[in-house]
């Protein structure tokens, strides 16, 4: 069972720095102010949206919308200012793989203590050891400390381990790879993998080619608040004819 | 990569009975991950002593080169004998120090922990529970010279020391309480933490560690204030005077009940907001 409900979340950021006046990006979240010691950033104003089992969410817009911090919502790593959020579904995010690697420990000391992070038992997590380190190509290079990987290789144990473990629900924020040329093409069969076998999809992206093939529905942000929401082709399709003009 | 919990909601209004149920099942789900807190202490402590010779033994040979010091240092202006007084400030020194490092590492666990917290879903008290078996390990290290002092002195364990385990475990106890408490205080006013350092450092010489009651004349009333005199009381008496000194006891437990209350109040509170002060 996965599904996420979502109504009038909304989420802001205090601001400690001075804004009176203050003019925020296009397409960003506004500033706003109550008085003088209580000023914040809205990131997100009255966003509501379903997703049931088996379905895929597509979220656009532009750079400060509110498509990450929405990801972080659902991930369970910010709280809502307001509204209701209801995820039922083991939740994983791809929002930042590299998050927790530690350069000192080795290869396999990684995948152990990420698999544990991410809910398996140390047992549990010791038997995905090996079928990683394959994935990840390292050889014996997995039982040297990490600080020696080349910065590729570092990042292809990133990948490994972040897509090893199929979600109820994932969560993508940009298309993720890594690699040389070969690799790269291991990683996005691994990917299509990780998101046929997951329950529901939430994918954040800029490439629009990429949300219109992935999602069938697609949420547009800006500013946080939602702009569309609908079938994906009708939603991409007007959201270029107002970026391109 | 995270998975969050398979079931959860949450909604932008808490009310106070829902806000404690969530703190409470945020320590309880915290303590279930020991596999992981535990594993990820004991690599920050390897990480600190890595390719040095004797590793984390270090911590022994630091502890007993810096207590033989403060014996002999010290011992020399007390009439105490000798014996009893080098027993007296191993002992102290040692649960000083940790309730030191409970302070210490308290206030800085959550604001250390920034890219855990934004990363990955876990609960918030898998980091308090992580930098306490920290400071546990260190401890455990120290605790080999203490017992080696105690051995050497003749203060060997009678029926009183029966209460040292009991004692350990509501310094423990205190320690998660301050971890609660300073680590969400200190995370939104950072101020908090160059405070709190400040004065451990001046408490430590108005605890009785490096000299003795009887010593200190009228400053003694003092001590009364001082909450640190109890906690290390009720370890140190049992074992160098024999005796249990209840009421230490009775002051600790009441201590221990009203910080555990408010640290509990205050973590699920805020608990929610924390994520905003980075």
């Amino acid at each position: 069972m996965s599904s996420v409900y979502i109504k009038d979340l909304c989420v802001r950021f205090r601001v400690y720095e001075k804004t009176t006046g203050a003019v925020s990006p296009e397409g960003a979240g506004v500033f706003a102010q109550r008085d003088r010691s209580h000023r914040w950033v809205q990131a997100l104003t009255d966003i509501g949206f379903e997703l049931g089992e088996g379905q895929r969410l597509g979220i656009i817009g532009r750079n400060g919308s509110g498509k990450s911090t929405l990801l972080k919502v659902i991930a369970g790593l910010l709280p809502a200012t307001k509204g209701t959020v209801k995820i039922d579904g083991q939740v994983s995010s791809l929002i930042d793989i590299s998050h927790g690697m530690r350069i000192e420990a080795t290869g396999e000391r990684n995948i152990l203590l990420r698999g544990m992070i991410a809910g398996l038992s140390k047992r549990q997590a010791r038997e995905r050891i090996n079928d990683i380190a394959a994935f990840a190509e390292l050889g014996d290079y997995i039982k040297l400390p990490v600080r020696t990987y080349s910065s590729g290789m570092a990042m292809r144990l990133n990948f490994a381990i972040a897509t090893a473990f199929s979600p109820d629900i994932l969560i993508v924020d940009e298309w993720i790879g890594a690699g040389d040329r070969a690799f790269q093409k291991k990683a996005r069969g691994r990917m299509q993998k990780l998101i046929d076998a997951s329950g529901a999809l939430i994918l954040a992206s800029h490439d629009l080619d990429l949300v219109e093939r992935m999602a069938d529905r697609v949420l547009w942000l800006d500013a946080g608040h939602v702009t569309a929401l609908g079938p994906a082709k009708d939603v991409v399709d007007r959201y270029r004819e107002t970026v391109d003009g | 990569m995270t998975l969050a919990p398979s079931q959860w909601s949450l909604s932008g209004e808490g009310r106070l009975p829902d806000l404690l149920k969530a703190g409470g099942l945020d320590v309880g789900q915290g303590f279930l991950r020991y596999e992981l807190w535990s594993s990820l202490a004991q690599d920050d402590l390897r990480q600190r002593y890595r390719r040095t010779l004797f590793g984390l033994a270090w911590l022994t040979l630091s502890y007993l080169v810096f207590i033989l010091a403060k014996i002999f240092i010290f011992g020399a202006l007390n009439p105490a004998p000798f014996a009893w007084f080098a027993a007296y400030v191993t002992v102290g020194f040692l649960i000083w120090q940790l309730l030191n490092s409970f302070v210490v590492d308290g206030c800085t666990s959550l604001i250390n922990s920034e890219t855990w917290v934004k990363g990955v879903q876990l609960p918030y008290s898998t980091y308090f529970y992580e930098s306490i078996s920290r400071d546990l390990i260190i401890f455990a290290y120290s605790a080999v010279v203490a017992g080696l002092v105690l051995l050497l002195t003749g203060y060997l364990p009678g029926w009183a020391a029966l209460s040292v385990p009991p004692a350990l475990l509501l310094i423990i106890l205190n320690g998660f309480f301050l971890h609660m408490l300073l680590g969400i205080i200190c995370l939104r006013y950072r101020d908090v933490v160059q405070i709190v350092q400040t004065a451990m450092r001046v408490l430590f010489f108005l605890t009785p560690l490096v000299w003795t009651v009887d010593q200190v004349g009228p400053i003694a009333d003092f001590l009364v204030w001082n909450p640190f005199t109890y906690l290390i009381d009720i370890v140190r008496a049992p074992l160098i005077d024999y005796r249990i000194p209840y009421t230490s006891w009775a002051v600790s437990l009441g201590m221990t009940a009203g910080l555990g209350g408010m640290s509990f109040l205050v973590f699920s509170v805020f608990r929610r907001q924390l994520a905003f002060w980075y």
